[in-house]
């Protein structure tokens, strides 16, 4: 069974981003960038109703525009089903012109008639439309009446938690720049699965020559796994008009239609006994993904209740659908429970640390000496002991002080892919492999682990992804990527090498298992002076290159999947004005064999960031009476800026015994209800709600939130 | 974008002739041009006074700074007079926008600034600016909307972080139009917007606003802003505060807040509570009190009022020891 090599020369270590100087330059060609001879440009005509019914839709105005060419509705007035629209933004029409300004003025002149209907915006006026907006799960329940034993319990808590929608705000807006050759059609889009937007296109086409090309993309997060609608109708546009076209999203288009993270809430009651230790707990749970998607999460989260009792609700409003968004349900179940817990510790015994009531209630898995580990180097880190204070400790001044802490857990087991590894006889060699670089390092990733495999440098690998024309690999979703992609390669890579060892230990006078490729060389064992260089070795190839192929699933025992990880918040609160300052976030996380130092702690970087701005800025504002999203912009939706950025501080542990576990979705897990925590902390008082304004703060700080 | 004419004015008086009912005078151009992509504003002609030597510049005008209407923001923070002279200007500026924003963006067209409301600017929503019979702020969200003059059939709040010190320090908008040039205290620049919901100001469609004229200032300055943000992002609310002292006392004060009212809002209650008092926690904290005696939040921002009086009485503490909390 193949393995990882014991010493590695080149997996964990500093490897920096093969693209970067590309992508800080300028140089590297998004699909943004992709423009063509005779390129058109689409536009899609979208919904200002909440909700209505498309009566009739008159494109003759637009048609008529010179320069227009090509478009196609995408609603059927009259036919049931396919003539109504349920958000504003809804895709009605889709058009294509000789220029964007073009395509813009001729999407206002198509006229629709719409007979509007009445529409439900927020999940306050959903509860009170009733069905079908309000879908009413089962209750779980387990363990003993969860009732009488919160009646017993040495200390109860009860509070109401909660997380606004929030949206992707992916820099590279959805789309894709669609071409034409006979029945072939390439699409360069952007996207975190090439091959599954090729199927998603073959199928829709019915043609089997589909390519799909991303060759840099401007993140995802979640909500670009397909062509989507836009994405189709780029090309029918393309196939009407017979050029290609191109059609990404602007930037409200973007907050509307492009997907979103459900909101998520919880009432929640929880009771612990005299030792601390959580015996029962019950949760009314509720929240939106939009019209038509659910908004489960999971709770309670990590920390086992025997006793518990659970009932979630989902709300469909006239809003954009959610998608999956960076570690689904994830941000929000924690939220809600670390909230909680901190919240308990404090009902249960002011002065108990809340690090040591989260050790007390840990799970007995095999995570438990983890987070237990994260959790006491997280506590050094950002000085927990000095820091943290019983809630009703007094600070003098407007500012005060206070810490918080999370933990999060996540899969992130290897994910599908297949990889081909190619030596030419000239010492070339060539690994491909059809994944993506949703932004995490896989065009570093993937050169890196064919190197380390065939004692090589970097550079000396001919990397190709980024197109559904290399071997099929899965989407970048789950933390599955780096998994997958590395077993793949790797094993690929090592059967390539020893196919070369058998060309090479006839040469040598040696069986082929005698002999080691490391260094440039390939040589005996423990004789390093004894073989060829790389090339000379090569050389003895004969005409026809090695070519190889494997699969995740030959590199099992090569990864496997459950991470931890802790956080920690050191935060400032104004509470004159609401504002919290972020003085320091720690991080610390584990993700079995670090593979690329460098880029394992960019991903918790971004997840932190990320987790910042869900704690302190991200909000979808929908205006119930027009039900409009009325912040559909990077001005008033805000986001975190540079000097909102504290240090953060990563701690990795590396566990190379595990394999192989992606890390791109767990740290943004718990970094909001560590910020939560913190503020808590800091003003005595909990703001219930993320993200935590200064409307919120000034609130709860007055008892009114 | 509606198609328009474009005149590049290279005169006042060609920026003048040119200008009117269907006109619009564009500068920095950082938000005229997104208003107009948005379809919010559909001018038939865009005037280019970006050209205009006069509108350029800070000078001497006898004891007097003035600044021309094209300086950018940038220039302004730039300016050792400025900052020597007025920092309470200065501070009402570091933050604003972005630096790609504050190089491009003009004294003029922040005084000019048409409102951020989100109902404003959303085709899809009511507003009376744009002619409907309805604002939707009021029953809206309007978390960032004004807490002062909420009685005004439009409740947006003035985004212009420029005029509040400017009229604490007493500036004066010179103004050329039809008629000549003229000069107006800045205070009776902004216009509630009851007095004509099209227009924030007192502009006709065919002036241009040429200049701000600073007088000398013997007393002590300050602004303080709350933002969410540490940057990119406009005022939950900001005071600035000039101090006439008389040794230790106030002799006059002047107190002008922004992002809290359809124009600059002066705090003249608390102004006078401050008249032959030293400045100390106590009294601004009193002075700060009055100041939001008459404000009236709507449903989403009585939060406003609490930052309100934090930044009135931190701007007055500021102005009084040049200490920053």
């Amino acid at each position: 069974m193949p393995s990882w090599p014991e010493q590695r020369q080149i997996i964990g270590a500093n490897v920096p981003r093969l693209d970067g100087l590309e992508k800080v330059s300028g140089q590297a060609k998004y699909s943004f960038d992709v423009n063509l001879p005779g390129l058109l440009h689409g536009k899609i005509v979208r919904s200002p109703h909440a909700k209505a019914k498309v009566v009739s839709i008159d494109t003759g105005p637009a048609e008529r525009m010179p320069g227009v060419r090509a478009v196609i509705n995408l609603k059927t007035p009259g036919e049931q089903g396919k003539d109504t629209v349920e958000y504003a933004g809804d895709e009605v029409v889709a058009l294509a012109a000789a220029t964007p300004e073009l395509a813009e003025d001729a999407a206002r002149a198509v006229r629709i008639e719409y007979e509007v209907l009445p529409h439900v915006a927020s999940e306050a006026a959903a509860f009170q439309a009733g069905p079908p907006a309000v879908r009413v799960g089962n209750k779980d329940e387990r363990g003993e009446d969860v009732d009488a034993v919160l009646a017993r319990a040495a200390a109860t808590h009860e509070g109401t938690y909660g997380c606004e929608v929030v949206t992707h705000v992916c820099l590279e807006t959805h789309g894709l720049v669609a071409k034409w050759d006979g029945d072939n059609l390439t699409v360069w889009a952007s996207t975190q699965a090439v091959h599954a937007t090729k199927n998603a296109l073959v199928n829709h086409f019915n043609t089997p020559n589909v390519t799909c090309v991303t060759h840099y993309m401007g993140g995802g997060f979640g909500s670009k796994f397909g062509p989507d609608v836009q994405g189709i109708a780029a090309a029918e546009l393309a196939r009407k008009a017979g050029a290609p076209v191109k059609l990404m999203l602007d930037r409200a288009e973007e907050h509307v239609a492009g997907g979103n993270r459900p909101s998520g809430y919880g009432k929640v009651k929880a009771g612990v006994d005299a030792n601390g230790k959580l015996i029962a707990f019950d949760a009314s749970t509720w929240g939106t993904g939009g019209h038509s998607r659910g908004a489960g999460f999971p709770l309670p989260y990590i920390y086992e209740v025997e006793n518990r009792r659970r009932q979630h609700t989902d709300l469909f409003i006239n809003a954009g659908d959610a998608r999956a968004m960076r570690a689904p349900g994830h941000p929000q179940g924690c939220l809600i429970m670390e909230a909680l817990m901190d919240d308990l510790c404090h009902r249960f015994d002011p002065n108990l640390d809340p690090v040591e009531f989260r050790i007390r209630n840990l799970p007995n898995s095999n995570l438990q000496p983890i987070w237990i580990k994260e959790l006491r180097l997280g506590a050094a880190r950002i000085g927990w002991n000095e820091k943290w204070h019983p809630r009703d400790a007094s600070q003098p001044g407007p500012w005060k002080h206070g810490v918080g802490c999370a933990i999060g857990t996540w899969g992130g087991r290897a994910g599908s892919a297949q990889a081909t590894c190619t030596i030419q006889p000239t010492g070339h060699v060539t690994v491909e492999c059809g994944t993506q670089d949703l932004g995490t390092g896989t065009t570093t990733l993937v050169p890196m682990v064919a190197a380390e495999i065939l004692g090589l440098r970097v550079e000396e690998v001919n990397g190709r992804i980024g197109s559904s024309d290399y071997p099929p690999a899965g989407g970048s979703g789950g933390s599955t990527t780096c998994g997958g992609v590395s077993l793949a390669v790797a094993v690929a890579s090592m059967q390539a090498r020893d196919e070369l060892f058998t060309k090479v230990a006839p040469k040598l006078g040696v069986q082929p298992d005698a002999l080691e490729a490391e260094g440039g060389r390939v040589y005996v064992k423990g004789d390093v002076e004894r073989g060829y260089t790389w090339r000379q070795a090569c050389a003895l190839i004969g005409q026809e290159p090695i070519r190889q192929s494997a699969s995740r699933n030959d590199g099992r025992g090569m990864s496997s999947s459950g991470v931890g990880g802790a956080q920690f918040a050191d935060v400032s609160v104004d509470v004159e004005t609401g504002r919290v300052r972020l003085n320091k976030v720690v991080a610390v996380a584990d993700c079995g064999l670090v593979m690329n130092r460098l880029l394992c702690e960019s991903q918790v970087y971004g997840g932190v960031i990320g987790g910042i701005n869900y704690g302190l800025f991200e909000l979808r504002r929908m205006d119930e009476k027009y039900g409009q999203h009325i912040n559909a912009d990077m001005e008033l939706y805000l986001l975190a800026s540079a000097g909102d950025i504290p240090e953060i501080d990563v701690v990795l542990l590396d566990y190379p015994e595990r394999g192989t576990i992606g890390i791109g979705e767990p740290p943004t897990i718990p970094t909001a209800a560590a910020i939560s925590n913190a503020v808590a902390n800091a003003i005595g008082v909990r703001v219930p709600t993320i993200p935590i304004t200064p409307r919120r703060v000034i609130e709860a700080l007055e008892g009114r939130a | 974008m509606k198609t328009f004419a474009y005149i590049h004015a290279d005169s006042i008086s060609t920026a003048v002739k040119n200008l009117g009912k269907d006109s619009l005078a564009l500068a920095g151009g950082t938000d005229l041009i997104n208003l107009m992509k948005d379809h919010i504003l559909e001018p038939g002609t865009l005037v280019n006074i970006k050209g205009i030597g006069e509108l350029d510049g800070i000078s001497a005008a006898g004891d007097s700074l003035r600044i021309g209407a094209n300086v950018t923001i940038t220039e302004i923070l730039d300016s050792a007079e400025v900052a020597s002279r007025f920092p309470a200007l200065q501070e009402a500026l570091y933050d604003v926008a972005t630096p790609q924003i504050r190089n491009m963006s003009t004294l003029g067209g922040n005084l000019c600034a048409r409102p951020r409301c989100w109902y404003y600017r959303n085709e899809n929503t009511p507003c009376r600016k744009r002619g409907d019979s309805i604002c939707a702020a009021v029953d809206g969200d309007n978390e960032l909307h004004a807490i002062y003059g909420t009685d005004q059939p439009c409740v947006m709040v003035h985004p212009s972080s420029a005029a509040p010190p400017l009229i604490a320090y007493r500036a004066r908008a010179g103004v050329a139009g039809k008629d000549g040039p003229r000069e107006i205290p800045l205070e009776r620049f902004f216009t509630m917007p009851s007095v004509d919901m099209s227009r924030e100001n007192v502009l006709k469609p065919d002036d241009v606003l040429t200049h701000v004229v600073i007088p000398p200032c013997t007393g002590r300055s300050a602004t303080y802003e709350v933002r969410h943000k540490e940057s990119h992002d406009w005022p939950l609310a900001l005071a600035s505060v000039v101090l006439e002292m008389d040794g230790r006392r106030v002799r006059q004060a002047r107190i002008v807040l922004g992002g809290v009212a359809p124009v600059p809002w002066r705090a003249a209650s608390a102004e006078a509570s401050l008249a032959g008092k030293e400045i100390s926690e106590l009294t601004a904290t009193d002075a700060a009190a009055r100041a939001v005696e008459d404000a009236r939040p709507l449903s989403g921002n009585k939060f406003k009022v609490q930052l309100t009086r934090t930044a009135v009485k931190r701007a007055l503490l500021a102005a009084a020891t040049g200490r920053r909390i």
